[in-house]
């Protein structure tokens, strides 16, 4: 028969204790929800787009393939749903709540009735909670911890020790389910053997636990799977460069393998007055939510969420709206204001609102530098341009890199038929459509497919059409903006390349360069000077005394009136060097010349 | 999985039947000629195929939803039923074996009927022939998949498949090799048990597999341009030629090209297996020349290889530059004794009709050169107009080959009996590379070559990635990937120069260093 150590039960002993567990993993479940639904939002929407969850039998025995896998797909399949920001929302806050219940009933088997019981239960919770705030924490990391505890729950839950031995017997599945998690359970089970179990099953059980993980490593490095042994050991933990996030990690790590000792402990807490039940049973724990709640407030990072929340933007086609946002809650970050410049381009405003949101990075915020840090984004100024090809790469490129995800295939969708390439057109789109919430996408343009006026006729896809480049060469990818005047002098249509091009020289300050080129805007079909350009012609004239040959367009009078008054303003400032700047920027802060001169 | 296939197929069977005998009521469906064709994908319609071929399965492109075909053998004695709700088409190895079996040097006729559900008509449509050779294709083919990227890769196989089946088995899988770059395998003699394979990175090296036992080496030495690139092993066994390149890949602008992958500076080596000797193949010329994608001759008496002036541009190769580059096919006359080399000659003059000349094959017989002809550079798996030409060595004619299509044909190989062609094309996508089989009957005689027949017809159409470099292969090879990753614990063991006079000029070791992009290297280093 099974040698178990009985709970300590005894008078007064905690086995009286209201159980206010459920009331505690309410309130967790509460915070995760709303947190994920308003603030922490853009996680939901960084990680839907890191992946595109097809329904095709390849697609998922591909996940067959090696240990952790499983878990990976069971994950990538509730990530597909984060698109929608509720059911999203919903489903991560269920998932991380999973621990804690979970964790409640291993409670019920080891402490019953113990008032520590929910405090012990939702801290698991707590943890993957802050962790979660980190956008690159994967619902991979949530759903390898659930099946370890729920593995545990149901050994520890087996009435006879011969049941937990044929129970036992399933860890090598385990093992392959969720790959390196399995070795977390391997420690919670040896110390829940060691603190929990008498006589020889106390170490038997181990043994078996050692064998199974010896045969499970032999079977699956060997024999099944074609995986390096350090995968084997690795994969799919979380090894997120972030020093919160790794702290978090490791410590869930010891809490989890030492929990059957820390329950032992907790248990054997006596909480005789009702005070103490009431402090440990709801008011600890409500503190462990508060400070949940203030490192969740802390950790939070504005300045992530704005680059994601433009990218979100960008990706969905809501130029406008990314100008606004940017403008309002400026980035401090690269990705963020290159995602800003291709939504002025998109909407026709580069040369007019360049400075009207921040630049701090110079010409690098145009085109992304090639690195495999870049190469999910980079594509996006080059489509904008009009330089297909080179878009194309870089959505290929990144599919290469990090797999099928949304939006390269959707590039891939767009500009195969910009180039009218049909026969991959309807090879990209046919693995959009195996998607649940990408197939209508995926239909609506592979109707285009083999019909060019049709894709003359899109909006924004005859636009792209209109604007490719007239001639052949080889793409400049160390000196992007080496390819701009090629696209204008091949193709004076494509004022998207001209306005990256003066936009370039804008930020570079090239006022020289800048205003050699504005005779052609007229045959370019410009009736006006956009309002950054007439502000450098404003510079060159102020400094040569003349005016550069523009070709027939003439400067706004507007134009001509805020330089006067940002002359004057400036003279004045000039007198006091330490308030110059602040003052100036105030009120000329969206000006090329508040660039020029201060930045 | 079989199992679940085994229920599918049984209630199709099933539901064919219930449908079958709807259709067949008292009156029975009335038959209504189509009088052309059924639209078939692939397109196996009078194809010629090896003997020993896998089933060719194939999907109808047909209206309906009962397919029936019937396949019936060159002498009329067998035939096989085929239904389907679906158009797919598979037909049980057992039985498409007989089929072909009884039809070598005969032809294989499908009689092909459609019908909707509720429909009161069976289309019937024009029988189509596939024709069965006499000679059979090696059994293996080896490949490598690889999608068809640019500078990036992920997960790179070399793959093994029978021809014969539809079995597919991983030689090699840079999983396991820290996702290393692999490529360009060669075999001695299509022999599975004597061949090579170059690893890079971490593991690098040149892998020599002989008889189950691996040799790491880097045949590179200090006079070459770059490391051993494109191989040819010599029909003896102790040398393997190579070109050293300094490969650069340029991104074109307009939609119709995507990439040009061409080379800066470029020699031929010659590698001996044995004395761990690496040759220049040096015959004095010291005009400066892009020497690339060497081919022995089957008795071993000559080598050959692509061949063009080098530009003299100054540039970091424009397009312009490359557009000019044009490669003639030349030969040396080589002695295995002294691995010495004569004097080069001018086999086919690719440049004079303004072409450039890629992968020269010669026939078992000796007879044929079959070169790939783009309209410049080196690297024609990225040409739309490349197409396969045959030369006839002992007359120097040449001709366009029947069996291109309209996107890019080629790197081919022959069979060892000299039968079969295996070539790749992008004619299914303009993409991605396809293996395909062309019988070679004579000169003026070739079959209609047909794509590498599958389980599931629709997998090229899933499939993101390229087959590289298909090479027949005699049988098959007993190795996988964890022998791979073991010999990577082999020490690497560097070539000594054969010919020690021999160094780079200052010219070509600074054109060989030259960075177009940040970060650049030769593509195959």
């Amino acid at each position: 028969m099974a040698q178990v150590k009985k709970p300590n039960i005894k008078k007064g002993s905690p086995i009286k204790s209201a159980d206010y567990s459920w009331y505690i993993l309410a309130g967790f479940f509460v915070i995760a929800f709303v947190y994920f639904l308003v603030p922490g939002n853009y996680v939901l929407f960084f990680q839907e787009q890191q992946s595109l969850f097809v329904y095709t039998r390849d697609y998922i025995l591909d996940f067959f393939l090696k240990p952790g896998s499983v878990a990976d797909l069971a994950a990538k399949f509730l990530t597909q749903f984060y698109i929608s920001s509720f059911a999203g929302s919903l489903i991560l806050a269920v998932v991380l709540s999973m621990p804690g219940v979970l964790m409640y009933y291993v409670n019920r088997r080891l402490i019953p009735g113990s008032g520590l019981a929910g405090l012990l239960a939702v801290i698991p919770s707590c943890l993957l909670l802050i962790m979660q705030t980190h956008y690159y924490h994967l619902m991979l990391y949530n759903v390898g911890f659930v099946i370890v505890i729920a593995f545990f729950l149901i050994i520890i839950s087996q009435e006879t020790i011969r049941n937990k031995y044929i129970a036992l017997a399933f860890f090598p599945l385990v093992f392959y389910v969720t790959g390196a998690f399995a070795l977390v359970f391997i420690g919670m089970f040896i110390v829940y053997c060691l603190v929990y179990l008498k006589g020889r099953h106390r170490f038997l059980l181990p043994l078996m636990l050692a064998g199974l993980t010896g045969v499970s490593i032999l079977l699956f490095d060997n024999l099944l799977l074609l995986q390096s042994i350090k995968q084997l050991f690795l994969y799919p933990l979380p090894f997120i460069n972030d020093q919160l996030h790794k702290v978090i990690f490791y410590a869930l790590i010891a809490y989890m393998v030492l929990y059957p000792a820390l329950a032992r402990m907790a248990g054997s807490v006596r909480l005789v007055r009702p005070g103490r039940r009431i402090a440990a049973g709801i008011v600890i724990p409500a503190l462990v939510l508060c400070a949940a709640v203030i490192v969740l407030v802390s950790a939070y990072n504005s300045q992530t969420a704005r680059v994601i929340n433009l990218e979100k933007m960008i990706f969905a086609e809501k130029y406008d709206e990314a100008v606004e946002y940017h403008e309002k809650k400026p980035t401090e970050n690269l990705i963020g204001q290159y995602f800003y410049n291709i939504a002025l381009s998109s909407t026709g405003q580069l040369c007019d609102r360049l400075f009207h949101g921040r630049q701090d990075f110079g010409t690098s915020s145009l085109f992304l530098p090639w690195s495999s840090e870049h190469i999910n984004w980079g594509a996006w100024s080059f489509y904008s341009i009009g330089l297909i090809n080179e878009a194309q790469r870089w959505a290929y490129e990144e599919m290469v890199v990090y797999g099928r995800r949304p939006q390269n295939m959707k590039l891939l969708v767009k500009s195969s038929l910009i180039n009218g390439d049909y026969i991959l057109t309807r090879k990209y789109a046919g693995i959009l459509k195996k998607s649940l919430f990408y197939r209508k996408w995926a239909i609506s343009y592979e109707k285009l497919a083999g019909d060019s006026l049709a894709v003359k006729s899109d909006p924004a896809l005859g636009r792209k059409m209109s604007i490719l480049p007239g001639k052949d060469f080889f793409v400049f990818l160390e000196s992007p903006e080496g390819n701009l005047p090629r696209l204008v002098n091949q193709n004076p249509g494509n004022r998207e390349a001209f306005e990256y091009l003066m936009a370039w020289l804008l930020l570079n300050k090239d006022v020289e360069m800048l205003v050699g080129n504005i005779s052609l805007m007229k045959d370019m079909g410009y009736t006006s000077i956009p309002r950054h350009i007439e502000e450098a012609i404003l510079i060159y004239y102020n400094s040569q005394g003349r005016l550069p040959d523009m070709g027939g367009l003439e400067l706004s009078s507007e134009t001509r009136l805020r330089f006067d008054q940002y002359f004057s303003a400036f003279m004045t400032g000039r007198q006091n060097p330490a308030t110059l700047e602040g003052k100036m920027r105030e009120q000329f802060g969206n000006t090329f010349w508040y660039y020029f001169h201060f930045k | 999985m079989n199992r679940g296939r085994n229920i599918f197929s049984v209630l199709l069977f099933f539901s064919g039947l219930l449908l079958f005998s709807g259709c067949g009521s008292e009156s029975g469906p009335e038959l209504v000629n189509t009088e052309r064709k059924p639209v078939i994908e692939p397109d196996y319609t009078d194809v010629t195929i090896p003997p020993n071929i896998a089933p060719m399965n194939f999907r109808i492109g047909e209206q309906g939803n009962y397919f029936r075909v019937k396949a019936t053998d060159g002498t009329g004695s067998f035939s096989v039923d085929i239904k389907s709700s679906d158009g797919v088409i598979q037909f049980p190895e057992r039985s498409w074996k007989k089929l072909t079996g009884g039809s070598a040097g005969r032809r294989i006729t499908f009689e092909v009927f459609a019908s909707v559900k509720g429909s009161k008509t069976l289309e019937k449509f024009e029988p189509f022939q596939m024709n069965v050779a006499e000679e059979p294709a090696d059994p293996y083919l080896a490949y490598r998949l690889i999608y068809p990227g640019y500078y990036n890769w992920s997960n790179i196989r070399i793959m093994q498949r029978s021809i014969e089946s539809f079995s597919e088995e991983t030689l090699i899988d840079n999983k396991i090799l820290d996702m290393n770059c692999i490529n360009c395998h060669s075999f001695n003699q299509y022999n599975p048990e004597k061949f090579m394979v170059h690893i890079r990175g971490s593991n690098n090296g040149t892998y020599i597999a002989d008889n189950g036992r691996f040799r790491r080496v880097d045949p590179k030495v200090e006079s070459m341009p770059g490391g051993a690139t494109y191989p040819s092993w010599h029909p003896g066994g102790t040398f393997i030629a190579y070109s050293s390149n300094q490969v650069r890949q340029g991104f074109y602008a307009r939609p119709e090209k995507l990439i040009e992958v061409f080379d800066l500076v470029s020699d031929i080596v010659v590698y001996d297996v044995e004395k761990n000797l690496t040759y220049h193949a040096d015959d004095g010329d010291t005009t400066s020349y892009l020497e690339t994608f060497p081919s022995w001759s089957p008795d071993g008496r000559y080598l050959y290889f692509c061949r063009a002036l080098q530009s003299t541009s100054q540039s970091t190769m424009e397009l312009e530059d490359v557009e000019k580059i044009r490669y003639d096919i030349v030969r040396m006359p080589f002695d295995p004794e002294t691995a010495g080399f004569g004097k080069t000659e001018l086999v086919f003059n690719a440049s004079a009709n303004g072409k450039s000349a890629s992968f020269p094959r010669i026939s078992p017989d000796g007879r044929y050169l079959v070169i790939t002809l783009h309209d410049f550079g080196t690297f024609p798996i990225w040409h739309k107009e490349a197409d396969l030409h045959i030369i006839d060595l002992n007359t120097g004619e040449s001709k366009k080959m029947d069996l291109n299509s309209s996107e890019t044909d080629s790197y081919h190989t022959w069979s060892s009996n000299g039968k079969w062609l295996v070539f790749s094309s992008k004619r299914t996508d303009g993409r991605t590379t396809r293996p395909f089989l062309a019988w070679f009957g004579s000169w003026d005689n070739t079959g209609k070559p047909f794509i590498l027949p599958q389980e599931d017809p629709a997998y090229y159409d899933k499939l993101m990635e390229s087959y590289n470099i298909p090479e027949f292969v005699s049988g098959r090879i007993n190795l996988g990937p964890r022998d791979f990753a073991k010999a990577t614990a082999n020490e690497l063991v560097n070539a000594q120069p054969g010919d020690r006079g021999l160094s780079l000029s200052r010219e070509d070791m600074k054109k060989a260093g030259t960075k177009r992009n940040p970060g650049e290297r030769s593509i195959h280093e």
